[in-house]
């Protein structure tokens, strides 16, 4: 069992810019749900906690067959709020660390066991990744690339934020802003590099699929 | 602060439905179940449709049907370990009815809110006086508890959920409604899952 004992996949968002009628969880990468590779990677952490909205009663029957023990946490706010919000539906009933993950996110399986081997041993872990996508959030770090000191829509920086962290119950909040926007009051905080992007646009998708052939060379 | 938490009991509490056993031990389940699934199908409102099979068990020897409801019940272990360390905080709010599930509540020796049934002078079964509102009993429990968390799985705990502060559809014996899922907090489908999720509300 992992000393981390809560993992939240956030999957209630709609995906629009996707464009595809489905929420974006159960989009199919190398022949299985981005659920089902989440839920794969998961199996060490006690409790998984999904946190639903959009198309849910779909969502909700996948996360049952994939890991029937798992918490199903009801956004029904989905359309207007963020996944901020959704991770905060849950951590306001924690007391100790979780990791956050977006459903939406492609993740090297490698890699993300080097992430939680890191994650055992510290309090709070940023995940960053040189997979970058269009539209995501870069991060500022300090010489060593050892420590995340800043968040940014510069594209001139090299490391992605993946979505993916082990944060403290207190830095989710219920407040519209984004996850990086509520993390960075309490930067600077360790950075690990993690071989992930998540999926938005068609682009993104064509990215993973080519991965799942080719594997990840790294950019 | 003080939490209440609040369980139903056929199909939550208990791995089996009731009625359907009640039904078999005088031999009427195919008359059952054909007013269960219009009620599921909410063709029929819960308390004409308990009313009607309370009309058609009401001659069923007692005793049998306590028989029956000791020996092919279970319930779900976890949630049994969960009450009897937080009895004074647990309660059953169940539409069935007290004379029918009494060796059941007796078991679980927490404060149950139920229907109440009619009992003539002969001491026999001759109806039902009172049906169960769930948000009443929850309004109830409000004066003493600042905090309510209501584990359902059927139509008839809608009333219980709209009181609530917070609200678990539990999905272990069957799909929890989808109305009641529409209201809930939270949706488990085992019962250690729902006691790790009660412990950490």
């Amino acid at each position: 069992m992992s000393s981390v004992k809560h993992a939240v996949i956030c999957a209630a968002g709609v995906g629009s810019r996707l464009g595809l009628n489905r929420a974006k969880c159960m989009v199919e990468v190398a022949g299985k749900t981005l659920l089902e590779h989440h839920m794969e990677r998961l199996t060490d952490i006690e409790n998984v906690w999904v946190v639903v909205g959009y198309q849910e009663e779909d969502v909700m029957r996948e996360a049952k067959r994939l890991r029937p023990d798992c918490i199903i946490t009801r956004n029904p706010d989905y359309l207007k709020t963020n996944t901020l919000q959704s991770i905060w539906l849950v951590a306001r009933h924690l007391h100790q660390p979780l990791l956050i993950i977006d459903a939406d996110t492609v993740i090297e399986n490698e890699s993300f066991d080097e992430f939680m081997n890191a994650a055992n041993v510290n309090k709070a872990l940023v995940g960053v990744s040189t997979f970058t996508t269009s539209d995501g959030v870069r991060v500022i770090t300090d010489k060593d690339k050892i420590m995340v000191t800043g968040f940014t829509r510069e594209k001139e920086y090299a490391l992605e934020w993946t979505g993916i962290a082990l944060i403290t119950p207190e830095m989710a909040i219920d407040k519209p802003i984004f996850v990086y926007e509520s993390l960075t009051s309490f930067l600077p905080l360790p950075l690990f590099e993690i071989n992930a992007f998540d999926i938005d646009t068609i682009q993104d998708l064509d990215m993973a699929k080519n991965i799942s052939v080719n594997g990840w060379n790294k950019p | 602060m003080k939490t209440a938490y609040c369980f139903d009991l056929d199909g939550t509490l208990t791995r089996q439905e009731l009625l359907p056993l009640i039904a078999l031990s005088v031999g009427l389940e195919d008359e059952i179940s054909v007013l269960t699934e219009a009620t599921i199908a909410g063709l029929l409102p819960f308390e004409k449709s308990f009313k009607l099979r309370v009309r058609l068990l009401k001659d069923a020897d007692i005793t049998w049907i306590h028989n029956v409801l000791e020996t092919r019940v279970e319930f779900q272990g976890p949630i049994l370990d969960f009450i009897r360390e937080h009895a004074d905080q647990c309660f059953v709010i169940t539409g069935n009815l007290d004379v029918w599930v009494k060796p059941l509540l007796d078991k679980l020796g927490i404060l149950s809110f139920t229907s109440v049934a009619e009992i003539n002078q002969n001491g026999q079964l001759c109806g039902v006086k009172k049906i169960l509102n769930k948000a009443d009993a929850i309004r109830t429990l409000r004066q003493t508890f600042d905090r309510i968390v209501t584990v359902g799985e059927g139509m008839n705990d809608v009333p219980m959920f709209e009181e609530a502060d917070w609200r678990i559809a539990f999905g272990a014996t069957h799909e929890p409604n989808k109305t009641l899922c529409k209201l809930s907090d939270f949706v488990v489908n085992d019962g250690s899952t729902l006691c790790r999720l009660l412990n950490m509300l």
